[in-house]
C-alpha cells in the first residue's frame, strides 16, 4: 500500500478505460443492426445455469420467503446452512457466512451490489426482504462477477422473474406477531402489456413496538420499515431494457439498556441480571436510534449479438443516508450523532457468451465511484471521515464442459481501488501513535489542536477462483473450489478514532494496515437417492492479515474510563462445515437435518477468533398432507452451543471513585440453548394460503453469542405469527 | 438501437465528468457540543481562601488523561459552599455547560461520594424543577482532620427521588472525577 500524493495516477488509468468502453460500445453497435438467430446453445446454457445453481447449494425460494415476509432481511438470510446472523438486538441483523461478515459478505440485489455503510457491526444491508423472490450464496467462480473481496461470500438475491405472458397478477402478504405487536403487509403488483413492456411494483410496511423476553419489556426496540420498488422496461428474447428503482427506510430502535456512558456504566449493565431500564410496552422509538434510508435506481440494457452472445450495460446510482440516534446531554438537541450520506455510481459491461455447446464465458468491465459525506452538524466528531473511492474493475469467467459428468470453471478479477480521504484527527493522538512522523506529508492543516490529514490509498487486488464438478456416477456428485480473493481495509478499520458511543469504548483504526488475502478451499459432496438427498461441505479458509479489532488497554478520561479496541492484523485461519440431510420417512412424512461447524483461530497465537458462530444443530419434521388443503405441520428443534473457544477480552477497570478494579467480563459467552419453533400452514384455495408459525414454543429465556445485546438482556420470548397470503 | 449507445456512451462520460472534479474543498472541522473539558469545584468557607478542585481534559476522549488539581487543604471543622461549573474550553470564549445541566435539572443529579473522610458531611444540594436534588451547589463541611477522596459524579436521566448513592440514582455517567483531599 502507498500513500499517494495526488490522483494523478488514477486520471490516467481512468481515461483510456473509459476510451476503450466506448470504443467496444461503438463497434458493438454495428454487430447489433445483424439479424439474430436463435442460438442452440442456449440450451446448453441453461444445462451449465442449473448446475451451477445446484452447486451454489443454498437456495431460499419465494415459497420459503413468502412466509417469512415480516422478518428482517439477514433473520430470513439464517434459514440458509452455513449463515448465521451477527445481531444487534432481534431487528438489526447481518449475515455471517463462515464465520465472516461486514466488509467481507457482499449482497448484490438485482445485480446491484448494495453499498451501505457494510462496515458496522451494527448495520445491517439495507434490502427489504419483499422484494426478494430467490437468494443464492455464491462460492463458486461465478462470485466474481459481483465482488473479489468477499471472502465470506456472496449472497446474490433476485427479483421475481418478469411475467411471460401478457396479462396481471399480484400478491399480498399479511403478517401479525404477538411479540412486538405489530406486523407486516406487502404487496407485488405485475404486469405485462401487450408490446413487450413489463412493470412490477413491490411494496412493505412493517411496524413492532417494543419486543419481549419471557420476562420483561425491552424498552425500546421497536421498528417500522416503509420500502417500494418499482422495475419497469421491454424485452423480448433479442434485447431488453430495464428501469428500476428501489427505496428501503427502516427507522429502528436500540435497546436502552444497551446505551451506556462508560465502561463502568458498561460493568453495572452486563452485571446487572435484567436490564437497567425496563419500562411498560410502546411504539414509540425513541434515541438511541437509527434510521436508514436507502434508494437504488438502475438501467439495464441487454441484446443479443450474433457470434459474441449477450451484453449488458448498466448503470445504477444508489444513496444511503444513514442517521444514528444517541441520548444527548440536553434533551433539547435531536441531532444525530451520526449523520451519514454515500453516493455511490456504478456503470458496467458484461458480455456473456457461449463459445462453443461446452464452453461459456462472461468478460466484465465495472468502474465505480463512490462519496462519503459525515455532516459536521451532528456536533459529534465523524466517525467515518469524508473520502472518494474509485474502483475500476475487469473480470471474466469461463465454464467448460470437459466431458458430461465433469465440468469446470475457472475466474479471474482484477480490482483497483483509489481511496481519497479528508479525516481531521485530534492532535495528541496523531502524535501519539507517531503520525507526525510517519504520515507528515498528508498534513494540509491544523486546526484548534485537530490535525486535518489528506490520506489517499491506492490498491490493486488480483483474484481467481478455480473449480470443478464432478458427477461420480449414480448417487454421487462432488464440486471442489479453491478461491484467492482479497480485501482492502475498510474505513472504519484505517480511520476509526474515538468513543463509538455504541459500544461504550474507544476504537482506533491504523493507516498502516496492509490488504487481507483470503485463500479459501472448499468440498461439498452430495448424495442423492430417491427418498434420502445429504450433503457435506467442508472448508478451510486461511487469511494472510486478517483485520479484527482486540482491546489493547484502557482509557481516563473526563467522562470516565473507557476500555481501548483497536485495529490489528495478523494471519488467521476459519474452518468448518456444513451438513444437510434430507429424508423423505414416508409419503406424508420428511425429515431435515442441518449441521453447521465454524472455528476460527489466529494462526501464531493459536487464541480464538471473537464472534465465531457456535455449532448449531437444526431438526425437522414436516407432515405435509396435500389431499387435506395441502396442509403442512412442522416442528422445528434449534440447538446452539455454548461457543467455549472464544478470545478473552475481559478487562481489569479502574475505578479511581472506589480505588479499585472490576473486571469488565467482554467475554464469556452464553450458555447453551434449545428452542421449539411450530410452523403450520394450509392452503384454503388455490390462491390463498393461512399459517401460524410459533416462534420459541416453549418460551426459554436464553442470550446468543452473536448478539450484541446479550451482554444487558435476554433473547425473544415466544412469538405468534399469523400470515395470510393471496396471490391474484 | 444505436441511439441507445449513444446514450450510454453520454452517461459514461458523465460519470467520468463528475468523477474528475477537483477536490480542493476540505471538509470543515466540526463543532464539538458534548464535550466537557473542564470540571471546577469551588469550596467557599465563610472566611479565608476558596479551596479549588479542578479536572481538565484538553482532548475529550483522545488519549491525554485529565490532569486533576487540588489548590489546598480544607481546614477541619469548616463550612464551605461548594459550587460545581463545567466548561467547554475547547470554544472560544469557553462555553458553559453548568447551564445546560441547570436548564434541564430534572435530568441530571450529581453524586457525591467519600472515601477515608468518613466524618465530611455534602448536604443541602440546590434542587431541580421538581424539588428534588441536583448538586450543582451544595454546603461541605468538615469536622476532624484526615485524609482521602471525594468524587463527583454527573449522571444523566438518573432515577429520581433517590438515596443519592450511585446505585440508586442510575441513569448514564456525564463526567465523573475523584480528587485526593487532605482536611487539616
Amino acid at each position: 500500500m502507498r500513500l499517494l500524493k495526488n490522483g494523478a495516477i488514477l486520471k490516467f488509468i481512468v481515461a483510456p478505460f473509459y476510451l476503450f468502453c466506448i470504443s467496444f460500445l461503438s463497434c458493438f453497435s454495428a454487430f447489433s443492426q445483424e439479424k439474430i438467430e436463435e442460438l442452440e446453445e442456449v440450451v446448453v446454457y441453461d444445462k451449465f445455469n442449473k448446475i451451477t445453481k445446484a452447486l451454489n447449494k443454498t437456495i431460499l425460494t419465494n415459497r420459503d420467503l413468502e412466509d417469512l415476509s415480516s422478518l428482517p432481511f439477514g433473520e430470513v438470510l439464517k434459514h440458509i446452512n452455513g449463515v448465521s446472523t451477527l445481531n444487534t438486538g432481534n431487528t438489526i441483523s447481518k449475515p455471517v457466512i463462515h464465520g465472516l461478515h461486514s466488509s467481507r459478505v457482499a449482497v448484490i440485489n438485482n445485480g446491484v451490489r448494495i453499498e451501505d455503510q457494510e462496515w458496522g457491526v451494527e448495520h445491517e444491508p439495507s434490502l427489504d426482504i419483499n422484494s426478494v423472490d430467490q437468494i443464492f450464496v455464491l462460492t463458486g467462480a461465478d462470485k466474481l462477477e459481483y465482488s473479489g473481496n468477499s471472502l465470506g461470500g456472496v449472497v446474490v438475491t433476485l427479483p421475481k422473474a418478469v411475467r411471460e405472458s401478457v396479462g396481471f397478477s399480484g400478491k399480498t402478504l399479511f403478517t401479525a406477531s404477538s411479540n412486538g405487536r405489530g406486523g407486516s403487509l406487502a404487496s407485488k403488483f405485475e404486469n405485462r402489456f401487450n408490446n413487450d413492456w413489463f412493470a412490477n411494483l413491490n411494496w412493505t410496511i412493517k411496524k413492532f413496538g417494543d419486543f419481549e423476553t419471557p420476562d420483561y419489556n425491552l424498552s425500546n426496540t421497536g421498528y417500522g420499515e416503509n420500502n417500494v420498488s418499482l422495475r419497469t422496461g421491454k424485452n423480448n428474447v433479442n434485447s431488453g431494457i430495464e428501469f428500476y428503482y428501489s427505496f428501503f427506510n427502516k427507522n429502528v430502535g436500540i435497546l436502552k439498556a444497551s446505551h451506556l456512558h462508560t465502561g463502568e456504566d458498561q460493568y453495572r449493565g452486563i452485571n446487572s441480571p435484567v436490564p437497567l431500564i425496563i419500562s411498560e410496552f410502546t411504539y414509540a422509538i425513541n434515541a438511541p436510534k437509527q434510521e436508514v434510508q436507502h434508494h437504488v435506481a438502475k438501467i439495464d440494457f441487454y441484446t443479443n449479438l450474433a457470434k459474441l452472445g449477450k451484453l449488458d450495460i448498466s448503470y445504477n446510482y444508489q444513496l444511503n443516508r444513514r442517521f444514528e440516534y444517541d441520548i444527548r446531554r440536553s434533551s433539547t438537541n435531536k441531532k444525530p450523532s451520526i449523520d451519514l450520506k454515500l453516493d455511490t455510481h456504478v456503470i458496467n459491461l458484461k458480455l456473456t457468451s457461449n463459445i462453443s455447446s461446452k464452453l461459456n464465458t462472461k468478460f466484465g468491465l465495472e468502474s465505480k465511484f463512490q462519496e462519503n459525506f459525515a455532516n459536521p452538524e451532528t456536533g459529534i466528531r465523524r466517525i467515518i471521515p469524508d473520502y472518494t473511492k474509485y474502483d475500476l474493475t475487469a473480470y471474466a469467467i469461463g465454464n467448460l464442459a470437459v466431458k458430461e459428468n465433469f465440468l469446470f470453471e475457472l475466474g479471474f478479477r482484477y480490482d483497483h481501488t483509489h481511496i481519497d480521504a479528508y479525516k481531521y484527527y485530534r492532535k495528541s493522538l496523531w502524535e501519539a501513535r507517531n503520525y507526525d512522523e510517519l504520515y507528515a506529508d498528508i498534513t494540509i492543516r491544523e486546526v484548534s489542536s485537530q490535525i486535518l490529514a489528506n490520506p489517499k490509498f491506492n490498491f490493486g487486488n488480483l483474484s481467481f477462483s478455480v473449480g470443478s464438478y464432478f458427477s461420480l456416477g449414480g448417487h454421487h456428485d462432488l464440486y471442489i473450489n479453491y478461491a484467492l480473493l482479497a480485501r482492502n481495509p475498510n474505513p472504519s478499520e484505517l480511520f476509526s478514532e474515538g468513543l463509538h458511543h455504541a459500544a461504550a469504548r474507544i476504537e482506533i483504526g491504523d493507516l498502516s494496515l496492509r490488504s487481507e488475502i483470503g485463500r479459501k478451499i472448499q468440498l461439498s459432496y452430495k448424495y442423492k437417492i430417491n427418498k434420502l438427498q445429504a450433503s457435506f461441505s467442508p472448508y478451510l479458509n486461511d487469511i494472510e492479515n486478517f483485520i479484527y479489532i482486540i482491546p489493547t488497554g484502557s482509557r481516563a478520561t473526563i467522562r470516565g474510563t473507557f476500555p481501548v479496541w483497536e485495529y490489528k492484523q495478523n494471519d488467521a485461519v476459519l474452518y468448518g462445515f456444513d451438513y444437510d440431510l434430507n429424508l423423505d420417512i414416508s409419503e406424508n412424512l420428511s425429515f431435515n437435518q442441518k449441521i453447521s461447524v465454524t472455528k476460527g483461530f489466529e494462526k501464531i497465537s493459536n487464541k480464538a477468533l471473537i464472534d465465531i458462530p457456535p455449532l448449531s444443530i437444526k431438526n425437522e419434521v414436516t407432515l405435509h398432507v396435500a389431499k387435506y388443503k395441502d396442509l403442512e405441520l412442522t416442528l422445528e428443534s434449534e440447538y446452539v452451543s455454548r461457543q467455549n473457544q472464544f478470545p478473552d477480552n475481559n478487562f481489569d477497570l479502574y475505578i479511581p471513585r472506589t480505588d479499585a478494579f472490576v473486571l469488565l467480563d467482554l467475554s464469556t459467552p452464553p450458555s447453551a440453548y434449545h428452542l421449539l419453533h411450530l410452523k403450520s400452514s394450509i392452503n384454503l384455495n388455490e390462491k390463498t394460503k393461512i399459517g401460524l408459525r410459533v416462534n420459541n414454543l416453549l418460551n426459554e429465556s436464553y442470550r446468543d453469542y452473536l448478539n450484541r445485546m446479550r451482554y444487558y438482556a435476554d433473547d425473544l420470548g415466544i412469538n405468534f405469527s399469523l400470515f395470510f397470503n393471496k396471490r391474484f | 438501437m444505436k441511439k441507445v449507445f449513444f446514450y450510454a456512451s453520454m452517461a459514461l462520460l458523465f460519470v467520468t465528468a463528475s468523477c474528475d472534479k477537483d477536490d480542493d474543498k476540505t471538509p470543515e472541522p466540526v463543532n464539538e457540543e458534548e464535550v466537557i473539558t473542564t470540571l471546577t469545584v469551588t469550596l467557599t468557607p465563610a472566611s479565608g481562601t476558596a479551596i479549588v478542585l479542578k479536572s481538565f481534559d484538553d482532548d475529550g476522549d483522545g488519549p491525554n488523561s485529565p490532569v486533576l488539581t487540588v489548590s489546598g487543604s480544607l481546614a477541619a471543622n469548616t463550612v464551605y459552599s461548594g459550587a460545581i461549573e463545567l466548561l467547554n474550553e475547547l470554544e472560544s470564549p469557553a462555553e458553559d455547560i453548568t447551564e445546560e445541566v441547570n436548564e434541564e435539572s430534572d435530568e441530571h443529579q450529581f453524586v457525591f461520594t467519600l472515601s477515608g473522610l468518613s466524618d465530611v458531611v455534602i448536604d443541602n444540594l440546590n434542587t431541580d424543577t421538581n424539588d428534588m436534588p441536583l448538586g450543582t451547589t451544595f454546603d461541605l463541611t468538615t469536622v476532624a482532620a484526615g485524609s482521602g477522596t471525594v468524587t463527583f459524579t454527573l449522571r444523566h436521566e438518573p432515577t429520581k427521588p433517590n438515596d443519592g448513592t450511585l446505585a440508586e440514582v442510575g441513569g448514564d455517567t456525564d463526567i465523573e472525577a475523584t480528587f485526593d483531599v487532605v482536611v487539616q
